[in-house]
């Protein structure tokens, strides 16, 4: 043995791979002994460039070639025959009706339900695009360290806009920004309530909203006009040109509409009505000019080249030099992320909506899947039937690549079939779904976007679909088929994965929706730790709550009226938390964000607030208007021994009331301080005799009100319901992901009672040969089911303990929660074998009930 | 019945491979050219011309059996076909008929 005498072994290749087919043999057989004569003429190196060159020479291009018959395929009969293989789809398409209804059905709601997806995802992912600038656009965020770790913030200082644009050269512009709700507007006499912004001018050229007339950035800088947009200069100056109007402003700021914007997007961060120069806010609010004081937005666009890490840290240093709050620091959020990843956790970004815009898409992909497993499923469990032709066609002359491709005009027609049913169902579900979920989607049909992506996932599924089928039957010896001798299926294992995989799937799904739900439920179900039923929650302007003392004692006149007291927030939403505040025993570095209310008197009481410790305020006592009062949380986290007298933030606890739960129903109760303080209350608050005059004690009310307060509109609200609102749409997600998941359970069983009904009826002569031998409908059954309920089973041995990890995972992110106990598994598990099992019994029981004689006849 | 031209290499290699009788195949034809004539040509210039005389149905292939040589591959061995037979035979009047025709002196030699 030499080694590598041979010819290059490269070479060789080449030839095989390039050479003429029909003469390749003789050829290198010749070469070789070319090889070997060259070698012992000249040597080994000459032979061997000799070789390379004459294989060279003797490639495809170079040498003589004739074209085989096989290749010897016209256009014309490509055409016909791909003509063909749409007929064939479509002839076996009414051939098997049931499967394909099944096939047609599983592949509509997955197709549909993506596109319903795919629509929300593209919405969500467009927010904000529309800036032309909006890769340097940032907000300026502030990390704040308090006892329970960094809590980030969006709201800055005053005095920062305006040192950031003179005193750093990569901002090119910075604007203050502050929202505004529910203002007084006076036209031509006419009273409305509009919510809009207070903004600097370089906001418009930081942030790009499209102007209709007028000067929008001019108009700001003027501090006397105002750029309202298109839907409110029609609703205030209906079809009069608007540009030059006069508008009062809460009442005493007289301006002139300098502008008109297009709406601001449904897809926008920043939303606005009407926008109020900044200064007019500023003229108004001394606070605007300290450095600690953190509630307005500060929007920048910086220069593209900017150092981000850099500018942070030198923010920050400005910060710190003029605060005198140390805790703050100051970083530079772009928009483009504010969005999607707005969370924050310890100071660093955190997800956000993204985790459910992924979630979402990771629920279409897969219903998709468990779809295109049903048509894998049900096209090869027929592959008996199809064995035949497949033969007759390979017989005839058909390679395989023109049979698999035969199958996948198949998958392709019946996918594209479905996409089309698909489209008009989303469309039909669409508004539907919006109201559901109080979104705003829309299937915008003139969007190139939405259809090319609707048509490359109807492509991408009918190959997914199509893949293994063809695959599979494509592989028939032709001989073995034509012969008759098929009857081992093969492919069983693998169609028995798919059906494992996807009850795996639908299980999971099952038990998320389970522990979803029961999680809503122990959260609706919370101990609020005050009364909600009969409080009433009516709004107060200026002027009302000017005179509450008075409007109190007359609606306390009226006899359904039980008790009434006001309060500076709405207790379902604890507006202003405030940090920095000093307790006994607090330890240097020590912080806390406390939430703080302004109250009146008679607030535990009318509430239903249970106080502990202490009393709540008392008219009896004038120093109470000194006084607090705290919730235990406060108590707790503060670690105070003794409340009472204790000296917080400046102010002796005078009591103690239980925690009661605001904000967040899913999350812990923070510290609460509250204030006796007759000033600034927006709302008023009474509980009512639980009867039903309680429309009559309103309009008693309201006449009150308008007594006080002419021009105010008078609105309340029932606390209860407004908390079941908002609790709502918090749980709008849960539903989504409900309905998606009962969906893909639907679209399993689907699947399961196609291929269960396939195979019943593949061994229904041997069930009939069994019932001849004398075997009972109960061992028919449970042979035909066996071999079906066999997967569900490992589905759910699998699938078990990793949606338990999986959801102990998820849940601890939520303060409270429902702890979980055996029977959501066992019930979601159970749920799916019992409608398996009902599924596959169908089958069985119809097998067993028929007489053999049937079956067995025609033999 | 239309004239097959035959081009001179062509002609050669006709004539080689009918000499060559029951072992005309690649190789041995390149090498036959190569001692009875003293060119060298390529094997895919022998190999290209073969294969355009088979496809005139000058001569004909078989392919030999397998054998433990060569790394298995077998050969494919030419043969002359009638229709090759006279297409030489035509070559060769032809040229009979002009050589008679020429007159002694302009080669510089006389037949004798």
């Amino acid at each position: 043995m030499s080694k590598n005498i041979g010819p290059p072994r490269w070479a060789q290749m080449l030839l095989t791979k390039f050479a003429h087919p029909d003469t390749v043999e003789e050829v290198e057989g010749d070469l070789q002994e070319f090889f070997a004569r060259w070698e012992k003429q000249y040597g080994i190196r000459k032979a061997y460039w000799k070789y390379v060159l004459t294989v060279f020479t003797l490639l495809h291009p170079f040498a003589k070639r004739k074209y085989s018959l096989n290749q010897n395929i016209s256009i014309s009969s490509i055409h016909f025959m791909i003509g063909s293989y749409f007929i064939m789809s479509w002839r076996t398409l009414l051939k098997n009706r049931v499967s394909s209804l099944i096939n047609i059905s599983g592949l509509t709601l997955g197709l549909a339900t993506s596109i319903i997806i795919m629509l929300v995802a593209m919405n969500e992912f467009s927010y904000d695009n529309f800036h032309s600038n909006l890769s340097s656009i940032h907000l300026l965020m502030k990390n704040q360290k308090t006892n329970d770790g960094i809590s980030t913030g969006k709201s800055t200082a005053g005095p920062t806009a305006e040192a950031l644009r003179t005193e750093f050269p990569e901002v090119k512009y910075a604007a203050r920004m502050a929202g505004f709700d529910q203002q007084q507007v006076v036209v031509n006499g006419k009273i409305s309530y509009e919510s809009g912004i207070y903004a600097d001018p370089d906001l418009f050229r930081i942030m790009t909203f499209q102007p209709v007339a007028g000067d929008v950035v001019g108009s700001l800088e003027s501090n006397s006009a105002i750029v309202i947009t298109k839907d409110i200069a029609r609703k205030l100056f209906a079809e009069e040109n608007p540009i030059g109007k006069t508008i009062l402003f809460n009442k005493h700021h007289s301006l002139t509409v300098g502008a008109v914007v297009e709406n601001a997007p449904s897809n926008s961060s920043v939303k606005f009505n009407m926008v109020v120069p900044f200064a007019l806010f500023e003229k108004e609010n001394d606070w605007l000019k300290k450095w600690d004081d953190n509630r307005i937005m500060t929007w920048m666009k910086l220069q593209p080249a900017t150092n981000i890490s850099l500018f942070d840290s030198k923010v920050t240093e400005l910060l710190q030099q003029r605060s005198n709050d140390k805790t703050v620091s100051l970083f530079a959020y772009p928009l483009k992320e504010l969005y999607l990843r707005g969370n924050f956790s310890n100071g660093h970004p955190n997800g956000g909506r993204i985790l459910a815009v992924q979630m979402l898409i990771g629920f279409g992909v897969f219903m998709l899947l468990i779809a295109c497993i049903n048509f894998m499923n049900i096209a090869t469990a027929q592959s008996e039937h199809r064995a035949k032709e497949v033969g007759v066609r390979k017989v005839l002359g058909a390679s395989r690549k023109w049979i698999i491709f035969q199958f996948l005009t198949e998958s392709f027609v019946i996918t594209f079939l479905s996409l089309f049913v698909a489209i008009g169902l989303a469309f039909t579900i669409l508004p539907w779904f919006n109201t559901l979920t109080h979104s705003g989607i829309s299937f915008n049909l003139k969007s190139l976007t939405i259809w090319s992506l609707v048509l490359s996932i109807g492509l991408i599924t009918s190959i997914l679909a199509g893949s293994y089928p063809s695959f599979f039957l494509s592989r028939f010896m032709p001989a073995r088929v034509l012969k008759g001798r098929v009857a081992t299926i093969k492919g069983g294992g693998f169609r028995r994965a798919l059906v494992t995989f996807q009850f795996a799937i639908s299980i999971f799904f099952l038990i998320s929706t389970i522990i979803m739900n029961s999680q809503f439920e122990f959260v609706r179900n919370r101990p609020l730790g005050y009364e909600q039923e009969n409080l009433i929650d009516i709004h107060l302007d200026s002027t009302l709550s000017a005179k509450f003392a008075y409007l109190k004692t007359e609606v306390l006149k009226i006899p359904d009226v039980k008790i009434a007291t006001g309060g500076s927030d709405n207790i379902l939403y604890s507006g202003g938390s405030i940090t920095g505040m000093d307790w006994p025993g607090r330890r240097s570095g020590e912080d806390l964000s406390v939430a703080v209310a302004n109250v009146e008197y008679d607030w535990s009481k009318t509430i239903g607030i249970k106080i502990l410790e202490g009393r709540d305020f008392d008219p009896a006592f004038i120093s109470d208007s000194l006084g607090c009062i705290i919730n235990e949380s406060a108590v707790a986290k503060m670690g105070l021994q003794d409340p009472i007298g204790s000296v917080v933030g400046g102010h002796p606890v005078i009591g103690v009331f239980q925690n009661f739960v605001f904000n967040n129903p899913f999350g812990t109760i923070d510290p609460m301080a509250v204030y006796l303080n007759p000033k600034h209350l927006n709302h008023f608050y009474l509980r009512i005799q639980n009867n039903s005059e309680w429309r009559q004690t309103l309009d008693h009310i309201e006449k009150i009100a308008k007594g006080i307060s002419p021009d105010f509109p008078f609105s309340f609200s029932f606390t209860k319901e407004e908390y079941q609102h908002r609790f709502n749409e918090i749980a709008d997600t849960s539903l989504m992901i409900s309905i998606f998941g009962e969906m893909t359970i639907f679209i399993s069983c689907l699947g399961l009672f196609g291929l269960s009904g396939f195979v019943a009826e593949k061994r229904s002569k041997e069930m009939s040969i069994r019932k001849v031998f004398g075997a009972s409908a109960l061992r028919v059954i449970i042979a035909l089911t066996q071999d079906f309920l066999r997967p569900v089973v490992y589905a759910l041995v699998l699938v078990i303990p990793l949606s338990i990890l999986i959801a102990q995972s998820v849940l601890s992110n939520i303060s409270y929660r429902v702890p979980l106990s055996w029977w959501m598994f066992a019930s979601g598990g159970f749920l799916t074998f019992f409608i398996a099992v009902t599924i596959v019994l169908y089958h069985g029981w119809r097998t067993a009930q028929e007489n053999p004689v049937v079956r067995l006849k025609n033999e | 019945m239309k004239r097959t031209t035959l081009g001179e290499f062509e002609e050669i290699v006709l004539l080689v491979t009918a000499s060559l009788e029951e072992d005309a195949y690649g190789v041995t034809i390149t090498q036959e050219i190569k001692i009875q004539t003293g060119r060298e040509p390529g094997f895919n210039t022998v190999h290209t011309t073969l294969q355009r005389l088979e496809e005139k149905g000058l001569i004909s292939s078989k392919m030999g059996g397998a054998t433990t040589q060569r790394g298995g591959r077998r050969k494919r061995y030419f043969s002359i076909t009638p229709l090759g037979c006279r297409a030489l035979r035509e070559v060769k009047e032809v040229r009979e008929k002009l050589w008679v025709g020429l007159p002694s002196k302009v080669l510089g030699f006389s037949r004798s």
